[in-house]
Parts: C-alpha cells; structure tokens; sequence
C-alpha cells in the first residue's frame, strides 16, 4: 500500500512549493534588512576594521 | 592557552576585588595556525597547478603518460581536481577562518590542540588522496572520489576538528553579533558535511573499494546534488566570507551595504542547495527535477550579483589605490569573475543553452573562470595582505606581487578563451547536419583534431598562471625569511559578554484597539527576533541546517519517490559476474573523465550514438557513469558496434585504430591478471544492493567470469589476436563495453528473441511512438534536434 501511495504521489507539485517556500523567506530576509536601523547597519558593517583594543606593543 | 588561563584568573581577581562596571578580559590570537594553513596553500597550489599543466599536456601530447598507468589522464585528472579544491581552495579557505574568526569574536580558537589537528588531518587526507588516485583506486564520483576509509576521515577532521573548534569559538566571543562573513563559514561547514555524508554512503568492499548505495537516476541526482552544492559551499561561501572580511580591510573601510550582505546570504543559502539538477538536462532524470534546478539557477543571479556589487562598493573611494596596490587588483579582478561567473553558470542552466554546451569544453571554461579568477584570485590577495601580518615584517617585494598578478591574469585569459572557443566549436560541430540531414561531422576524432590548437593555447595560460604561483611562492619563502627572532604576541583587551546582554531593538509600534493577535503579528514582523538569532550562534545554526535540509529533502524525497516509478525495462539484466569485474576497471581508470554513457534526447546525438538512453537501463549501475564530458565519444550504446579484437587492439594503440585520437594507451590490461578470485563478493555486493542474482550465480560467480573471459579469448584469437587474454584484464573490460546499450534491445526473459523491449513493469510492450527522434528539416536544426521524451521516462 505504501508503495502504491508514493506511487501515485505527484512529485512534481513540490517544484511549485519550492518556489512558494523561497519567495516566503526572501520577502522575510529582506523586510528584516530593510527594517535594520543605519547605526545598527553601520556599526556591524565596521566589524572588521576593528581588532580588539591591543594591551601591549604598538596600537 | 596560557593568555586565556591569566584573563580568567584576572577576571576572578576583578570579582574578588570587587571591580564595577565591565570587566575587561585580555587574549592572543592563534596566529600561528594561520601561517601554517597559508604555507599550505601555497605549496598545495604549486601542485594542484603542476598537475593541472600535465593534465593539460597530456590531451595535446598522449604519449605523454609513456604508458605508465598512473599517469595516464583519467587518474590524474582527479587528481587536480581535487588537489585544486581540497588542497589549494581548502588551506585558504581555512587560513581565512582561523585569522578572521578570532578577530571577529575577539578571542583565541578554543583549542590549539584541535586546529593542529585539524591542520595535520587535512594534510594527510590530500597525501592519502594523492596516493590513491592515480592507483585507481576511486569512487568515479567527481570531486567525490576518494575511497571510503578517506571519507571517515574528511568527516572526522571536517567536523570533529574543525567544526568543533570553530563553534566553541564562537560560544565563547566576546563580541555579541556575528559579522556576516561567520555566516557564511557556518553556513559552509554545516553544509559541506550533509553533503558529504550523504553522497558517500557505500558498502565497503575491502579497505580500497566500495559500492555507493544508490544506483542509476538516484545515484546521478545525488552525485550532482553534491558536486554542484561542493561548488556552492566550498568555493563560493566561504570565499565570500573572505571577501566580506579581508576586503574591507584591504580598502580600509566598511562593507558598502551590511544590509545587502543579509539578502545576499540568505536569499545564496536557500537559493543555491536547489540547484544542482541543471548539471542532468536531457538526462534521464525527471523533467520537473531539472526544470525546477534551472529556475533556481537563475535566480541565483540575483543574490550573486549583489554580493559582487556590495564588493565592487566597498572599494568606493579606495579606486585611486589600485593603480599602487596589487592586492586589492586581486580583489577586483577576483570579484569580477565572481560577477561573470555567476551570470554564467545561470545561463548554462537554462535547457537550451545547457543543450549545446554540456558535455563540451565550456563547461571546463566556466569552472577554471571561477577557480583560477574567483578563488584564486582571491586567495592571493588575501595571502599578499596576510603575509606582512602574519610573518610581523614587510611583503617582500611589492614589484614581484605585481608582476604575478599580471601574468596571473594573462594566464586566466590565455586558458579560458582559447577554452570558450573549443566549446562552442565541439558543441557546433556535434549538433552539425549537412543538407541530407546527416551529420555534417559523423567521426567524432574530427572534432577532437580541430580542438588541439586551443588545447595548446589553455597549456600556455596555465603556464603562465602556474608560473605567477611560482612567484608568489618565491614571496612568500623571502617574506618568511625576514621575520623577527621571535613573534610578538600582541595581547588584546574586550569585555565578556554579558547573558543579561540585550541589543537596543525598535519599539513595537503602540495599536490602540488593535487585537492582542496583531500586537503580535507587529511586534513578530519588527523582526528583532532575527535580530537576537545574529546574536545566538547554536540557533543560527540551526536554521541554516533547517534551510539546506528542507531545500534538499524538497528534491532529494521526490527523487527517491520516483524508483518507484522508474520505468523497469523487463530486458535489462544485473551485470554479468565478468562485466562487473570489467566495470570495476572502468570506474578505477577514469574513463567517466572522457566518456559520457548517456544519450541525450537530441536529433544529433541519436543520429552519432544511437536510441537515447532511459532510466531504467541504469538500475543496477553502482555507481553511475554518465560522466559530464565527452573528450571522447559517447559509450551508452558501444556495445556490439565493434569486435572483441578492435577493442583489444584499441587499448594497446588508439591511435593505430583510429588516427588522431588523443586517448592514452591501455597496454596493461592485455599484460595484467584479472584478479578473479575478487570477483565473488562484487557479486555478492550486487546482489545485496537490489540485483536479482539466483543463488546458483551466486554461488559459481568464479566460474561464470572464468568461463565468460574464455569465450571472448576465443573469440579474440578467432578475429586473428593473441592467445592468451582470457585471463588478463582486457577480457573483462571487453565484457563490460559489449554490454553496454544492448540490453534494451536484447529480448526479455523468456520471451521470444525478436520481441521489442519493455518499458513499464510487466509484460514487454512496444516503445512508444513518441520516443523516436524527431527528424529535423534543413533549417530547423536547432528547434527539431530537441526532441521530447515521453512522459513514461519522467
């Protein structure tokens, strides 16, 4: 029985639902990037240039 | 240690002491880990090159190999192919990690001891594979083909070493967000071990060989599932890591848009884990699963294309530099083939275009344009910044840094054009028909002939290319040279992070009136709980995990599904015992490297090789070899279409047979024993992944091979060879070519022997009409050779 379920399940619907699923998180991830304040923005984008504060030798 | 040891006790002194206000902790960094992963890129790369330019030679000069097995092209190619991934891409990827993730987390790995494993295990795994390929000792899957007791280890030093210690790092930051280039290496490594895992489950056949689980349409699925996601997690995310950190600090200032670099992230990690069946157009997998790889494809272009123009806008106001500086040239010019890279792997993701340049040398272009421009590239400028840093004096000579980026780059264009053009011309000259509607090139070897000055121009670039390598190695050593006595450690000072630490977030809008739903509703689509998640690494993690599994499950689930489904064809049988032992020596001399074993559904291909090829032909192929590229022709149908002499003969001088033809000889196997006492448990192998043996096969599996060579070394001497083949390795691997494609058109059990093959379960029925060929008209070649399969075949 259980090979005449997956049998007759349609795979190809899971194309449309992949499609459905990625719109969903892409409007998701990209609301969150726009709702993201300029100094939060700013301040994560400045990480690299900043080491830690150095407590010997040169700055 | 030691440094984190003292903060800890001076953090307790603090607490003692009864300090206010945030208590400063002070660490070194691992630097040390990060000068031995860049040496080993370096060395690493002067190798994966050396090879690369052998292997190069070798399609231009075959005699090259001299006969010696192991140097023969289909076992060297991998070899490069991994030594270029694995060895070369990998060591810097990993150099990458150890020396931003500390920064970013302002605190030392949280093991040394774990990354001089991880260190050491990584190099042993690229000995290991460099003394086993070119000894055929290979799973045939590309960028997958080290044998399974290589596998455990890659999951042991991947994940137990380098995964352990790079996630404890991160427990232990002390610097709240993760930057977005940690994403990126998360989003790796998860990654790259689901992919790992699942594409190398096999049965163990002795230590040195192995039989993956899946077999046929599954086998391809998942082999590309991997191969195209290897592509994706371990050549692209972690380098955009790298570009997201050293990047910013080559130009000495901040990414462009950290906004952008979300979008960019995620919308790649969602997007790229779909599209790995656009490397099986045509095949014999399901439409919609190919459709559906495509369509992903090319949304790629969307977040690629962001994250090269959130690159090229970092260096906004840094361009006046690069007429001074060759590192950020590298960058620029390592981003710019990233951008063209990724605007054409789309395109040869979409079935047309796909049509005509798969199987050629323009898939060959696209990948050495992406490795030799995207991640070379960026490796050197990344090594040209590190090396003043890491080695605590001054790059050597700025001059010669210079003078390898411009040779660097003369060899990328000098190889990937001469490539692009051999490609288009293959792909032209295959689909050709002349006015008769016949093909316009019916000897594939004319194809071949026409390429050899392009291949000659490719052996220049790569020499150029190899030859900045060289300078940058010379670099490197004089650089390393000039370093101090002894290192300095510099000692950092960062506050701990708190776990009452709560970032300031944007106030939920007040609703008067408003249902305590869609508070809810507002307070959940102000998305700080994204926010807090940029903040919790193991979370994060999770999700990134929950992305790429769901994406493949989508896929991976249906495709399974479908063995139920895949059309059985009632003539196709199991392998003999001999023809096994034959396609064991076809999988091990790499013969996948030249020869596809799969028709297309296209006019000129079944016109050149015969009836397209079907899923169910491929049910008991562990593991398959449709390959992914035809230097030489297509095999799915050779069986029958030569004598047993002609392939013997073939083997010991292509090129006395067929007059320019460009593969290696193969005169060990008339020299060598075929090892027949082997061939029972292959047997037994087969039987147990699904192959309908009857126990007396089982049983006298020996003696059925013995008795099999005997017959084709008769017929051997019969067609005027030598005596004395039937117990050699050719015998088999003539067993296993006559095999091939024939079983559709042989009858099924116990039917009558003209009776045409079946297509569904059951009783044989005739093909249906709509698979033959559809003929094409003078000027109508280009629509007409793509003719369609029927649905039984999806």
């Amino acid at each position: 029985m259980i090979k005449e379920i997956l049998t007759r399940i349609d795979a190809t619907v899971s194309a449309e639902a992949a499609l459905l699923l990625f719109f969903v998180v892409f409007i998701a991830v990209s609301w969150r990037a726009i709702t993201m304040s300029r100094s939060a923005s700013e301040r994560r984008a400045n990480m690299p240039l900043e080491d830690g504060v150095r407590r010997n030798g040169h700055a | 240690m030691s440094v984190e040891t003292d903060r800890l006790d001076q953090r307790r002194d603090h607490q003692a002491a009864g300090t206010k206000g945030p208590i400063l902790e002070e660490f070194s960094y691992d630097d040390a880990i990060v000068r031995m992963f860049s040496l080993a890129t370096v060395v690493w790369a002067v190798v994966a090159l050396l090879v690369g330019l052998v292997v190069a030679l070798e399609l231009v000069l075959p005699q090259l190999s001299a006969g010696l097995e192991f140097l023969a092209f289909g076992r060297i190619r991998p070899l490069h192919t991994n030594a270029a991934i694995f060895a070369f891409a990998g060591n810097a990827v990993f150099a990458a990690v150890y020396y931003s993730t500390q920064r970013l987390c302002k605190a030392r790995m949280f093991s040394d001891l774990l990354s001089r494993l991880h260190f050491w295990g990584w190099q042993a795994i690229i000995v290991a594979a460099a003394a086993t390929l070119p000894f055929g000792i290979t799973q045939s899957k590309e960028y997958a083909e080290l044998e399974w007791p290589i596998d455990l280890a890659i999951a042991v030093v991947w994940l137990g070493f380098f995964g352990v210690n790079f996630f404890m790092t991160l427990l232990r930051r002390r610097e709240r967000h993760l930057y977005v280039a940690l994403w990126f290496y998360i989003a790796t490594i998860v990654t790259v071990t689901v992919l790992h895992v699942f594409n190398n489950l096999v049965v163990p056949l002795g230590l040195f060989k192995s039989i993956p689980i899946y077999a046929g349409v599954q086998d391809a699925f998942m082999q590309w599932w991997y191969a195209h996601n290897a592509v994706a997690f371990f050549l692209t995310t972690p380098f955009l890591g790298l570009m997201y950190y050293f990047l910013p600090k080559a130009a000495e200032r901040p990414v462009f848009s950290y906004k952008l670099s979300i979008v960019h992230f995620w919308s790649l990690v969602f997007l790229y884990i779909w599209a790995g069946p656009h490397h099986l157009h045509y095949t014999a997998l399901p439409e919609w699963a190919s459709t559906l790889g495509m369509v992903f494809s090319v949304m790629l272009w969307m977040p690629s294309w962001g994250g090269m123009i959130n690159g090229f806008l970092t260096l906004r106001g840094a361009y006046h530099r690069l007429t001074t500086d060759p590192i950020l040239k590298f960058f620029v010019v390592g981003i710019t083939f990233y951008g063209m890279s990724t605007f054409e792997g789309p395109m040869l993701s979409v079935k047309s275009v796909n049509a005509l340049s798969h199987y050629t040398d323009w898939t060959i272009a696209h990948v050495h344009g992406g490795a030799l421009g995207w991640n070379g590239f960026m490796t050197f400028g990344m090594l040209y910044w590190l090396l003043p840093r890491i080695f605590q004096t001054k790059l050597w000579s700025t001059k010669l840094a210079e003078w390898h980026f411009w040779i660097g780059l003369m060899g990328i264009l000098l190889y990937i054009v001469p490539i692009y053009i051999a490609g288009l011309t293959q792909g032209l000259m295959w689909r050709a028909l002349d006015s008769g509607g016949r093909l316009a090139n019916p000897d594939f070897v004319e194809t071949v002939q026409r390429l050899l000055p392009f291949y000659w121009l490719r052996v220049l670039g790569g020499a150029a290319y190899f030859g900045g390598v060289v300078m940058l190695l010379v670099n490197f050593v004089a650089t390393w040279r000039t370093q101090p006595a002894k290192y300095e450690e510099p000692v950092y000072a960062a506050p701990a992070l708190g776990k009452t630490y709560a970032e300031p977030c944007q106030q939920t809008p007040q609703m008067d009136g408003v249902a305590p739903w869609g508070e809810k509703l507002a307070g959940w689509a102000s998305l700080d709980w994204h926010r807090r998640w940029e903040g919790l690494p193991v979370r994060f993690t999770v999700w990134v995990v929950i992305a790429v599994v769901v994406a493949s499950l989508f896929e991976i689930i249906p495709t399974f599904l479908i063995r139920a489904n895949v059309p059985t064809i009632a003539s196709v049988r199991p392998y003999t015992p001999l023809e096994l032992a034959g396609r064991d020596i076809y999988v091990a001399e790499g013969c996948y490297n030249c020869h596809s074993q799969m028709i297309r559904p296209i006019l000129a291909e079944t016109k050149r090789y015969g009836e397209y090829s079907k899923p169910g032909e491929f049910i008991y192929d562990h593991p398959f070899q449709w390959g992914s590229r035809r230097i030489g022709p297509d095999l799915a149908r050779e069986g029958g279409r030569q004598s047993a002499l002609w392939h013997l003969r073939h083997f010991e001088d292509p090129e006395a047979l067929t007059p320019g033809s460009i593969m290696p000889e193969y005169a060990w196997l008339l020299e060598r024993e075929l090892n027949f006492g082997t061939i029972p448990d292959r047997v037994q192998a087969a039987a147990f992944l699904g192959a309908p043996y009857s126990d007396e096969e089982l049983a006298s599996a020996e003696e059925l091979a013995r008795e099999q060579a005997r017959q084709i070394g008769e017929e051997i001497v019969k067609q005027g060879g030598p005596m004395g083949m039937e117990d050699k390795m050719v015998v088999a691997m003539v067993a296993y070519l006559q095999r091939l494609g024939t079983d559709l058109f042989a009858p099924p059990p116990g039917a009558a022997p003209e009776a045409p093959p079946a297509e569904s379960e059951g009783a044989p029925t005739e093909l249906p009409e709509t698979e033959t060929p559809v003929a094409a008209s003078e000027n109508d070649t280009d629509t007409a050779q793509l003719s369609t399969r029927s649905s039984s075949d999806d």
